[in-house]
């Protein structure tokens, strides 16, 4: 009974993702060592280092598509398995085939699959979800237009309205602002902003530091190992930057 | 089969079963051979299909070790086309995993070890002696020989297709959110490494089946030009999928046909034939992606930039 | 010179001179191009045949050889609409017309040697047979002297362009910055391939050529250091698949071309397996010694500064109990840890080794904490 009462308090107020001492290795060498992070509800956060720093890899790890060697991580307090509808994921633009035969609305319509069951015919509610997350990218006139005919910013859209579609409370966005021109850019940080605004929780490997104490309220600095992870005025200093860059820091600003 | 003519066919029962089976083989090959193709492992299936002989020629003469006669049974040819496909597969998967050698080496060697192994195998079991019984057929694996077909193996091959269709059906959705984003759908909890070995297994099911039509060294044809030709005409996975076994059906039936007509023509070359035809129709002719359309856009461009 | 010996020496110049086309072709990660090409040439051969009657006449080989380089050309322009899958097209393009081949051998053809056996795996005995004579006097069968000019003719190519392909090889826009152009040179290229595939299809069929084009060249790659190594090594290797083939199929009494291909794919096999760098069982010992170390780590990070209960440890490492004892017992040989009681702590000896590895796998100067002395 007390135990029973102690897992829902902690599923109710744990944060939005732990990850205690996680390790991964590719090819028996590490990749990520020892990675601590938290990420409160409703926080936006960054995750930015150099290349190889293993972001992408991190949320990965969280999504359990890799190997986890050691560590704990911690979704809404729970294991992945149990709160996977929960979160949702947008991966990077480049891995995807543009010239796939299928429409923008049927891409779309894919982020409802993970609650539909994989026998149902998807019906007029998935249909409606969709749709309404096509609205908030504002990309409906595009519904039913062949995917390869898109700009990189509406490709980009297309993919934040089908983790939108998911109707999850946990984002995880690897570089989604790579090739997409500036107004666009702008439109989706503002649409990022309102969904923690309204008690998401958004994870974003990001490539521009620049952009980062305007875009973000959190940030984590990660180069195989977090080398600081918290609100972006206390975390995102000089140091620490100059510390997850080394010698590869080229310009100032971004990498 | 060059020089043995295949027996003339009339417009007769036998005909009509042998277009219908090699119809259904193209089917199940063309609707097989798109998702190959979006996963751009068209010449996988064209060194699966050759990797195929080996298992062939291999089950028969374990079959004639066994028994003392040649059995020409698809019960026992089928798996060990399949097995030496998978393997071929596997192989040449674990040769560009673990070395610096690009996909196409990994490949391009398991021509060199399954096919000119199958070869080699099929040529001492042609000059065994003393003569094995049935050898004379596998030769109609080269280049296909859908007129030797008996009836009990057109049904054998159909109904490992129709199975082989069956599981895509059943597994639709997954394979189609696999194929176009394979990230995105680890990380809705499909268990990807399941549904990558069905698909493997799906790709050599549809190899193994088609070369009963055009055999191994033609095969690419059945699987690639059906989907690159019906690739052209939507956009649309299950459109596309359904053309490219329409197109499959009726480039192997037609190209039967044709080869049932005219004395001294082999059908798998026909056949092949009749399906470049259909990509070249379409290449031209669709809209939206079509070549001629395209030039109609481009003119039409050059136009009100002029005006 | 017999019979015998003619037919080796023609089987060893088609495998020095696939070797030679295998190795760029491999370097430049296309090697099913040859698969395209030694299907492609069919009907080039089988019209030149039909036209004149004749095998080896140099005049149906160039008349081939071009048909191949139209096959490249046609599968270029449907890649450039990029509408149609680059492998697609390939295997597109090649079987049309290799099916155009057969069609044609297949009513044009039928009476004569001109056979499927033929087109899969040619006829080496036969080639053998077609002697040349010079001034009246019988020199050898003109197969052999038709490849010896495809080799002369390649190695000429490789030994004057060898610093411009390597170029086009390893870097082409530094290449085109000099004024070169990789392209046309690559097409040059692609033309001599299709020559051998031309040449080598006449005496030995269309899998030998696929095979010992691409098996010893790619088992070179695992073994050399150097293009310029590569080269005999895939030479070396071709050579040797030829002799035991040849030898395998006098022994099967069979003709050796499909001998020879399984040859070169076993030799590659084996390269695969026991390369002393790129293969296997090399691999394997280095991953094994890689996980072994991997694993001291996690226990150093996991018993950590201060120390900890061994009952702790497996659980927060994901390890077994057993696997736990082992990997303890491991590090305390070697110094790494030691047991106190029944608490686990890590050496000074231990420490270094940890401190060491990070630095190490986890790069440079990034990663640690800020240098106070940088800020």
């Amino acid at each position: 009974m007390h135990g029973a009462l102690d897992r829902s308090t902690r599923l109710a107020t744990a944060p939005a993702l732990g990850v205690r001492g996680l390790s991964v290795a590719y090819h028996d060498r590490p990749v990520l060592w020892n990675v601590q992070l938290e990420l409160y509800r409703g926080s936006l956060m960054a995750v930015v280092g150099p290349n190889g720093a293993g972001k992408s890899t991190l949320l990965r790890a969280v999504l359990g598509m890799v190997p986890v060697l050691a560590g704990d991580i911690a979704v809404f307090g729970g294991t992945l398995a149990e709160q996977r509808r929960r979160v949702a994921y947008v991966p990077q633009r480049s891995g995807i085939d543009w010239d796939f035969p299928t429409t923008v609305f049927e891409v779309v319509r894919m982020g409802t699959y993970g609650r539909l069951g994989w026998l149902r015919r998807p019906g007029a509610a998935e249909r409606e979800r969709a749709l309404a997350a096509l609205e908030m990218v504002d990309m409906v006139e595009f519904a039913g237009q062949q995917i390869g005919a898109l700009s990189a910013g509406q490709q980009q859209r297309v993919l934040l309205a089908r983790a939108f579609a998911q109707d999850a409370e946990l984002y995880l966005m690897d570089e989604p602002f790579v090739g997409v021109d500036a107004p666009t850019e702008a439109a989706l940080v503002r649409l990022l902003q309102e969904l923690r605004d309204r008690g998401r929780t958004l994870l974003v490997v990001h490539h521009d530091l620049a952009t980062v104490p305007e875009y973000f309220d959190s940030v984590a600095l990660l180069y195989r190992r977090v080398v600081a992870c918290g609100p972006v005025e206390a975390a995102f200093t000089e140091p620490n930057i100059a510390a997850t860059y080394g010698a590869r820091r080229v310009g100032g600003g971004t990498c | 089969m060059l020089n043995a003519a295949a027996p003339a066919l009339e417009f007769d029962h036998t005909l009509r079963s042998v277009v219908l089976g090699t119809g259904a083989i193209g089917a199940v090959s063309g609707a097989l051979g798109s998702f190959a193709y979006l996963r751009r492992q068209s010449l996988v299936g064209d060194v699966v299909a050759h990797s195929s002989l080996l298992g062939i020629v291999g089950a028969f003469l374990l079959g004639y070790l066994l028994t003392g006669t040649g059995s020409r049974s698809l019960w026992v040819l089928v798996p060990g086309a399949v097995a030496a496909g998978v393997a071929a597969l596997l192989l040449s998967r674990a040769v560009t995993s673990r070395t610096r050698l690009s996909e196409d080496a990994g490949l391009g060697v398991m021509l060199a070890l399954f096919f000119g192994g199958g070869v080699l195998l099929l040529r001492w079991a042609q000059r065994h002696q003393p003569v094995i019984p049935g050898h004379t057929g596998l030769d109609a694996y080269l280049f296909g020989s859908a007129a030797a077909l008996t009836t009990t193996d057109l049904w054998m091959i159909s109904s490992v297709g129709l199975a082989a269709l069956f599981v895509m059906l059943l597994l639709w959705r997954r394979l189609e959110v696999y194929t176009f984003d394979p990230l995105f759908a680890h990380s809705l909890g499909i268990p990807v490494r399941r549904l990558e070995a069905v698909l493997r297994v799906l790709l050599v099911t549809g190899v193994v089946v088609g070369i009963h039509a055009v055999g191994v060294v033609l095969m690419i044809a059945l699987l690639a030009t059906p989907a690159s030709a019906a690739r052209q005409w939507t956009r649309h996975l299950g459109t596309m999928v359904a053309l490219s076994s329409l197109f499959g059906a009726v480039s192997a039936a037609l190209g039967t046909v044709i080869s049932a007509r005219y004395a001294h023509l082999p059908a798998g070359p026909v056949i092949v034939l009749v399906a470049t035809a259909v990509f070249l129709v379409s290449l031209a002719c669709a809209p939206r992606r079509g070549l001629l359309s395209r030039m109609r856009r481009r003119v039409r461009s050059v136009e009100v930039a002029g005006a | 010179m017999s019979l015998e010996l003619w037919t080796l020496a023609i089987a060893t110049a088609t495998a020095l001179a696939c070797a030679l086309c295998g190795v760029l072709l491999v370097v430049r990660r296309e090697a099913l191009v040859a698969e395209g090409l030694s299907h492609a040439v069919l009907p080039g051969i089988v019209v030149g045949f039909v036209l004149l009657q004749e095998r080896n006449a140099p005049l149906l080989i160039g008349a081939a050889a071009l048909a191949g380089l139209l096959m490249v050309l046609a599968v270029q322009l449907l890649r450039r609409t990029g509408i149609v899958d680059p492998d697609a097209s390939l295997g597109i393009v090649f079987s049309a017309l290799f099916s155009v081949g057969i069609l044609v051998a297949s009513q044009r053809l039928r009476n004569t040697h001109f056979h499927a056996h033929c087109i899969i795996d040619g006829d080496l005995a036969l080639a053998a047979l077609d002697d040349v004579s010079v001034g009246g006097t019988v020199i050898g069968p003109r197969a052999f002297y038709i490849l010896l000019a495809v080799l002369a003719v390649l190695g000429t190519f490789l030994a004057l362009m060898w610093k411009e392909l390597q170029m086009m090889l390893f870097d082409p826009g530094l290449a085109r910055s000099f004024g070169l152009r990789p392209g046309l040179l690559h097409a040059a290229w692609l033309g001599l391939v299709s020559l051998t595939a031309v040449a080598a299809f006449d005496t030995a069929g269309s899998i030998l050529v696929v095979a010992l084009m691409i098996a010893p060249a790619a088992a070179a790659y695992l073994l050399a250091r150097s293009l310029f190594q590569m080269v005999w090594i895939a030479c070396g290797i071709g050579a040797a698949s030829a002799a035991a083939g040849f030898g395998l199929g006098m022994g099967l009494d069979m003709t050796p071309s499909a001998p020879m291909a399984s040859s070169a794919g076993l030799a590659f096999l084996v390269v695969f397996l026991l390369a002393p760098r790129e293969g296997v069982v090399a691999r394997l010992r280095v991953r094994r010694a890689q996980r072994a170390e991997l694993r001291r780590q996690l226990l150093l990070h996991g018993v950590g500064s201060a120390g900890c209960a061994e009952s702790e440890l497996a659980g927060a490492l994901r390890w077994s109990a057993a696997q736990c004892r082992q990997e303890i017992d491991r590090a305390v040989a070697s110094g790494h840890v030691e047991c106190v009681g029944e608490r686990v702590c890590v050496t000074l000896a231990g420490q270094a080794h940890g401190r060491a590895y990070l630095a190490r796998m986890l790069g440079g100067s990034a990663g640690r904490a800020p240098d106070p002395v940088a800020s």
